[in-house]
């Protein structure tokens, strides 16, 4: 069973939704890492690398999207999905255009967001 | 022969010529008055011929008597030989008085050598016709004569007197007088008529014309224009000797005119009627005067003659021209007072015309100086787009370093220093600057232009451009005029703000964003634990962060649409299943109010789906909230030719007919009591409004108050 949980990560400056986020997403059964820093995904070595990532586009301090443009320039990472949130519903043009897969409207629908995660995951 | 005194219009003969036949040595009756003979009587022998002779002398008499011409003959010492009745007439002396006397009693003295010129001449036979000359009267009157003087030879043909026949010629004198004089009038006239138009300064005009007139027509020439409120301002005085000026200007500064006074300068600026005084008296000084002071001016003037004359221009009178005698002792005349006018009506008008010159050019001053003056940049453009008038503002804000440079530029080279760009940023079309837009056939075309420097270091500026046409009769643009109003800090302000609320928003939906994921996680434990109440109270929590969400989402599309940054993602959008969508949505959150929908629009819009949803979600929420006794809300769907309506029905309190197009501006609420229990921020329907618009359609209400409301959205069916 280990093995079939998928590994998320999700990075948000605000720790908040990085802790609610996480109930619901074990809840649901995926293995969740959270942070709240930009950097730590430079960071991810090839062993822990997750299956799909949550990233807000505006981190304290790092632009969201050049993280994305970052990890859609490595091998080891372009093929990781990405989801984007943001309170600016007007950054998904510039999400996408970054490299994210997705990009969801905050405050979001958890139900919505969850559909989402099992859609790119599948 | 020049100081020859008998030269000039006289005419001399010289009748040292061999008699003609016929005509022989005159004789000189001695008795009766004199007499001359004209024609040769010539020495008879016999009897018959003497009495020929007699017969012919007394002929001669009587011709001499009755002639109109005076006839007199002197000897050659002077003597007055003959007196005929017309001399008598003519210099008053009778026959007795003048025969006897030397003929100087009839000339003035200074024309004594003149005379004995005359008798030089005779005395060498020669003869004089026609000679213009003077004479005195008995009375010691002047009379003009013209005179013609025969040698008288006795019977050896020796010179022994004259004849003299003279005709009063004073009045073709005073004519010819006239004559040249009114040709010498005209000729001035004319020269002040060259010198009026000369120069459309009429300080200068007037100026011109005192010099012309000072010493000619008057020792001191001054004009008072009538001004605005009816007094007089001299604006010219000329006078003979300039020393003088300062008593002239010494009566005016001390005594100022008296504007009730029945005669001088206000008098002739009422009636337009001019004033001659040939004659100015010691007495009339001492009437006029109003003081001693005045008078010992007045004195020092030496008034001896004055004329006023309006000074007209078109029909007007707008000032009075004095001419004053002074010191020449010139009188003037009725003649002089005509000059005088005319010359008042030619400078009248002369002075109009360079006074409306002048109002022409001060206006263009005046205009110009505005345009200069103003904040805007305005620049006017021909037909080929070629600037034809930019003011500075205009040079600067388009990075000129003059008008002169901007008015070189090329018709498609609006800026040097500055790459011109849209609201968005992107490069600014240069055909469709408005300027080009207005030639293109638009009426006003409205642009907002920035302008960033090419190399870099000068802020961005902002301008909105308006461009509006000026047509001839034909209704072809002759001009456009473009005018361009910085609005670099509303633009930068407006920016500020929007990224403020922007901000404001953001941070409001983060807290909003972890509210409904905390709820999210409390729904799904109360519902393992069963908790109904619990839950039925957190679903209430989720619905109010719902409105929130919506309301924060609302302050951020409104400061969008005020900046026009409303981003819409067009795609082709199936109106009856939004609808439908939307009405369950909604339906889903109310439990006081059926929704129902009938008919459809089987139409397919080009639009953003999310932003058509939020405009009939607000319209279905407005009709619910606005009818709380009601239990139903309608739906009607419909479409009209390329338009698909959709029709949102109440059954709720209505809207007066006073607030039906208010309601759709921004922040706008219904101020009545009753509607006043029913808050919220008043953007909802301008920004369905203007959502709407985006998509080019349009909404509409038709109410009446008490008795519901239906808003109508008119949305074009996407083709094909």
């Amino acid at each position: 069973m280990q093995s079939k949980r998928k590994k998320l990560l999700i990075v948000d400056d605000e720790p908040d939704i990085l802790e609610f986020l996480q109930v619901i997403l074990e809840e649901e059964g995926y293995e969740v890492l959270t942070s709240t820093k930009g950097e730590y995904l430079e960071q991810l070595h090839n062993g822990g690398l997750p299956q799909l990532i949550l990233l807000d586009v505006l981190l304290s301090g790092k632009d969201g999207r050049e993280i994305v443009r970052y990890l859609k320039s490595q091998d080891e990472t372009k093929h990781i999905p990405v989801i984007m949130f943001s309170a600016h519903p007007s950054a998904e043009e510039t999400a996408r255009a970054a490299g994210a897969e997705d990009f969801i409207a905050k405050p979001f629908d958890i139900d919505y967001l969850l559909a989402k995660i099992a859609l790119l995951l599948s | 022969m020049p100081g020859d005194p008998l030269e000039g219009q006289e005419v001399l003969q010289q009748a040292a010529r061999a008699p003609l036949p016929g005509e022989g040595a005159p004789s000189v009756a001695a008795p009766a008055p004199a007499a001359v003979t004209f024609f040769n009587s010539a020495p008879q022998d016999d009897r018959a011929a003497q009495k020929r002779a007699e017969e012919a002398q007394k002929l001669l008499a009587a011709i001499v008597a009755s002639s109109d011409d005076a006839i007199i003959s002197k000897t050659l010492d002077g003597i007055i030989t003959s007196w005929n009745n017309a001399a008598t007439r003519l210099f008053g002396y009778s026959p007795q008085e003048a025969i006897g006397r030397h003929i100087t009693l009839i000339i003035p003295p200074e024309l004594w050598p003149q005379e004995d010129e005359i008798f030089a001449r005779l005395r060498k036979g020669i003869r004089i016709d026609h000679f213009e000359t003077l004479r005195i009267g008995k009375d010691g009157r002047s009379i003009d004569i013209s005179l013609s003087i025969s040698p008288i030879r006795d019977d050896d043909g020796a010179i022994m007197g004259a004849a003299t026949i003279m005709r009063d010629i004073t009045r073709q004198k005073a004519m010819a007088r006239q004559l040249r004089e009114a040709e010498e009038q005209e000729h001035f006239l004319t020269e002040v008529s060259k010198v009026l138009a000369l120069t459309l300064d009429y300080q200068g005009t007037l100026a011109n014309i005192g010099r012309l007139i000072v010493p000619r027509l008057a020792d001191w020439f001054a004009v008072d224009l009538l001004d605005a409120e009816g007094h007089f301002q001299q604006v010219v005085l000329e006078h003979q000797r300039p020393e003088l000026v300062k008593w002239a200007r010494a009566l005016r500064e001390r005594f100022p005119i008296d504007y009730d006074a029945p005669t001088g300068l206000p008098q002739v600026a009422r009636s337009g009627r001019s004033e001659l005084y040939p004659n100015i008296t010691d007495e009339m000084l001492m009437a006029a005067a109003r003081s001693e002071e005045e008078l010992a001016i007045a004195r020092q003037v030496g008034y001896s003659s004055l004329m006023l004359v309006p000074l007209v221009a078109r029909g007007k009178t707008i000032g009075v021209v004095t001419f004053v005698a002074t010191e020449s002792g010139k009188k003037y005349t009725e003649r002089d007072l005509a000059l005088a006018e005319e010359l008042g009506r030619r400078a009248g008008v002369a002075l109009d015309n360079a006074r409306l010159y002048n109002e022409v050019q001060q206006a263009r001053n005046q205009l110009e100086i505005i345009l200069q003056g103003v904040a805007d940049g305005i620049i006017v453009y021909d037909k080929d787009s070629r600037i034809i008038y930019a003011n500075e503002a205009a040079a600067r804000m388009t990075g000129y370093t003059s008008v002169e440079d901007l008015q070189q530029a090329r018709p498609l080279e609006p800026t040097r220093r500055f790459e011109i760009t849209d609201e968005q940023g992107r490069p600014f079309p240069l055909d469709r600057l408005t300027h080009k837009r207005v030639l293109a056939g638009e009426r006003e075309a409205q642009a907002i232009i920035g302008y960033t420097q090419k190399a870099g270091g000068l802020p961005e500026r902002w301008s909105l451009v308006t461009s509006s046409p000026v047509y001839n009769e034909q209704g072809e643009i002759l001009f456009v005029i473009t005018i361009t109003h910085d609005i670099t800090e509303r633009v930068l302000a407006e920016r500020r703000k929007d990224e403020f609320i922007s901000m404001a928003s953001h941070e409001l939906k983060t807290p909003v964003t972890s509210l409904k994921g905390f709820t999210y996680v409390l729904q799904r434990r109360l519902r393992k634990q069963g908790d109904e109440q619990a839950l039925h109270y957190l679903g209430r929590m989720d619905a109010q962060l719902d409105k929130l969400t919506k309301l924060v989402g609302d302050l951020l599309d409104l400061s969008r649409m005020q900046v026009g940054k409303l981003d819409l993602q067009h795609t082709p959008v199936d109106l009856d299943a939004l609808i439908a969508e939307t009405v369950e949505n909604v339906q889903a959150a109310t439990l006081t109010h059926r929704i129902t929908i009938e008919g459809a629009t089987r139409a397919q819009v080009f639009g953003d789906e999310d932003r058509l949803a939020q405009v009939f979600i607000n319209l279905l929420t407005n009709a619910i909230k606005y009818s709380p006794q009601a239990n139903r809300v309608e739906v009607h769907l419909a479409r009209e030719q390329a338009c698909a309506i959709v029709r949102v029905q109440d059954f709720g309190i209505g809207i007066d007919d006073v607030h039906q197009q208010k309601i759709f501006e921004r922040f706008y609420q219904v101020t009545d009591p009753e509607e006043k229990t029913y808050p919220g921020l008043g953007i909802g329907l301008h920004i369905s409004k203007t959502i709407v618009e985006r998509h080019q359609g349009c909404i509409e209400v038709r109410s009446r108050k008490g008795q519901g409301a239906t808003f109508s959205v008119f949305l074009p069916i996407l083709q094909g």
